[in-house]
């Protein structure tokens, strides 16, 4: 629509000078209102998800499981293996805690293999699946070490703690009789949220 | 026959007399006119108000459509200088009401395109307030960006009933949602009350956008986005005082928040099916719920994308 300035209330001069303006202001409220956000729209938060939860379980089966007397000295020893993201999200949020009197130690590795030369673990979480799995397992076996996994049939496998996919959300079954038989006491509050801990 | 000659005298001359007092009424608001045009002219808007203001509640301006036009236009000039930057400008609204007021009377054709003109000013400038309004905003201003927009339609609708401002309409709500959802990004602390009232008003603007447009894409892709990015803020909160049934809770409202992500993300995919931000979302929604295969899905789609270079 044509904005007009009367002509009786406006000099000649003035008409055409705030003709002029008239039409560029116009014409730029509707583009910045056409063109696009004022502000800019939110962002996706790329924060890893599954890491927040892993992590928190992770620190729980290691706050809340019974090891042997003689693992109790020293730190806390926990490796993670091929997943840097959990291994960051435990170091921000986890590494100055302890569990018990020990200092949480938190390792990051790429392979399982890297861990040989590296000592004892009280808990390890690997990635690994199918043969390497079962390798892991042997290496460690009949050693108090609760390897925690992420794969399907891992318990079979020789994992004591697997998280599995429930309705949507991040849960764990447990193989709490061997892992007892190593000498490590699954917590009750530990077993009470597993999904599958008659094994 | 005297007396009825007489009264027939008296008669004419009471005509005289009215017509008179009419034509003197109308010159003298003429006048008035005349002079607050003058002060105009001369950029009293001031005085030029004080001189027809006064006047108008007179028989022969009261009903005067130019009279109004004048008015309106005095109104609408000191609402320029003097309250532009204020919403609620009483003269922007007295401005609007003396040229609706004008236009029912049914002005002259010259005056009626100037009207019409006047008032598709002071329109916009009230949809230009509600866009600045959200450009600045602050928390709770919703209501007043929303007043300032209703203003708007309601002012475009008296000059054209037919008229159709949904789709800018949906552009408020839609900004609204962003601006609330900006506010929760800048909130310091543990503010949870604040955080789930404005997490609360965005995704009711957003709703409210996509009642208004339902095929918009950024309207579904920022709902999804405000949804999930809700979730993960709750799972941030997560550390080594959480205890196992806080986490389970936590997951809990966490993945309803997810699963009511991964709807409108969606329905913004089947819009834009090669749009890199909504694969990635529905990538990223499908991993914090659990479904590797979906998200590896979407993973693959992505990379075939980055394979044609886009």
């Amino acid at each position: 629509m044509r904005f007009e300035i009367p002509s009786a209330l406006l000099s000649k001069r003035t008409k055409v000078r705030l003709s002029w303006l008239w039409f560029p202001l116009v014409a730029l409220a509707a583009l910045a209102w056409a063109a696009g956000p004022l502000i800019q729209g939110d962002k996706l938060d790329n924060t890893d998800t599954q890491a927040i939860m892993k992590a928190n379980f992770l620190f729980h089966f290691s706050a809340s499981n019974e090891w042997p007397a003689e693992t109790k000295t020293g730190p806390f020893r926990m490796a993670v293996v091929g997943n840097e993201r959990l291994f960051q999200e435990l170091i921000d949020k986890y590494a100055l805690k302890s569990i018990g009197v020990q200092p949480l130690e938190i390792v990051s590795f790429d392979t399982d293999n890297d861990m040989q030369e590296e000592g004892f673990f009280h808990l390890i979480y690997s990635e690994s699946a199918g043969a390497e799995l079962e390798e892991l397992a042997s290496q460690w076996k009949g050693q108090p070490v609760l390897l925690v996994t992420d794969t399907e049939s891992a318990l079979e496998r020789g994992s004591l703690i697997n998280f599995v996919a429930v309705d949507r959300r991040l849960r764990y079954e447990i193989n709490a009789k061997e892992a007892s038989k190593k000498g490590v006491l699954i917590g009750s509050r530990i077993l009470s949220w597993a999904v599958n801990s008659g094994k | 026959m005297k007396q009825g000659m007489f009264q027939v005298q008296c008669g004419r001359w009471a005509l005289v007399f009215v017509l008179s007092l009419g034509i003197t009424q109308a010159s003298f608001g003429q006048a008035v006119v005349e002079r607050a045009m003058a002060f105009g002219q001369a950029g009293d808007w001031d005085e030029a108000l004080q001189t027809l203001l006064p006047q108008m509640t007179t028989t022969a301006l009261q009903s005067d459509a130019h009279s109004w036009y004048v008015l309106g236009f005095i109104q609408k000039e000191l609402y320029k200088t003097t309250e532009r930057n204020d919403a609620d400008s009483p003269f922007r609204l007295e401005a609007v009401s003396s040229l609706q007021r004008a236009w029912e009377l049914g002005p002259s054709r010259d005056d009626a395109t100037s009207i019409k003109a006047a008032l598709d000013f002071l329109t916009r400038s009230y949809l230009l307030d509600a866009i600045d309004r959200v450009d600045g905003f602050t928390m709770d201003s919703d209501g007043e960006v929303l007043a300032l927009f209703g203003r708007y339609e309601a002012l475009v609708k008296t000059m054209d009933p037919t008229a159709d401002v949904s789709v800018q309409k949906a552009d408020v709500y839609r900004y609204l949602g962003l601006a609330n959802g900006q506010l929760i990004n800048g909130l310091e602390g543990a503010q949870l009350e604040e955080e789930q009232t404005l997490f609360d008003r965005s995704v009711s603007h957003y709703e409210a956008a996509l009642k208004l447009t339902p095929g918009n894409y950024s309207g579904l892709y920022n709902l999804a986005i405000t949804q999930y990015n809700q979730g993960v803020r709750q799972l941030k909160r997560i550390d080594h005082e959480t205890s196992m049934f806080e986490l389970m809770e936590i997951q809990d409202t966490c993945v309803a928040l997810f699963e009511q992500a991964l709807s409108p993300m969606e329905s913004a995919h089947k819009l834009k099916p090669e749009r890199f931000e909504t694969l990635k979302g529905l990538m990223t929604i499908h991993y914090a719920l659990n479904q590797p295969e979906a998200s590896e899905r979407y993973r693959r789609m992505l990379d075939g994308l980055n394979g044609k270079g886009r």
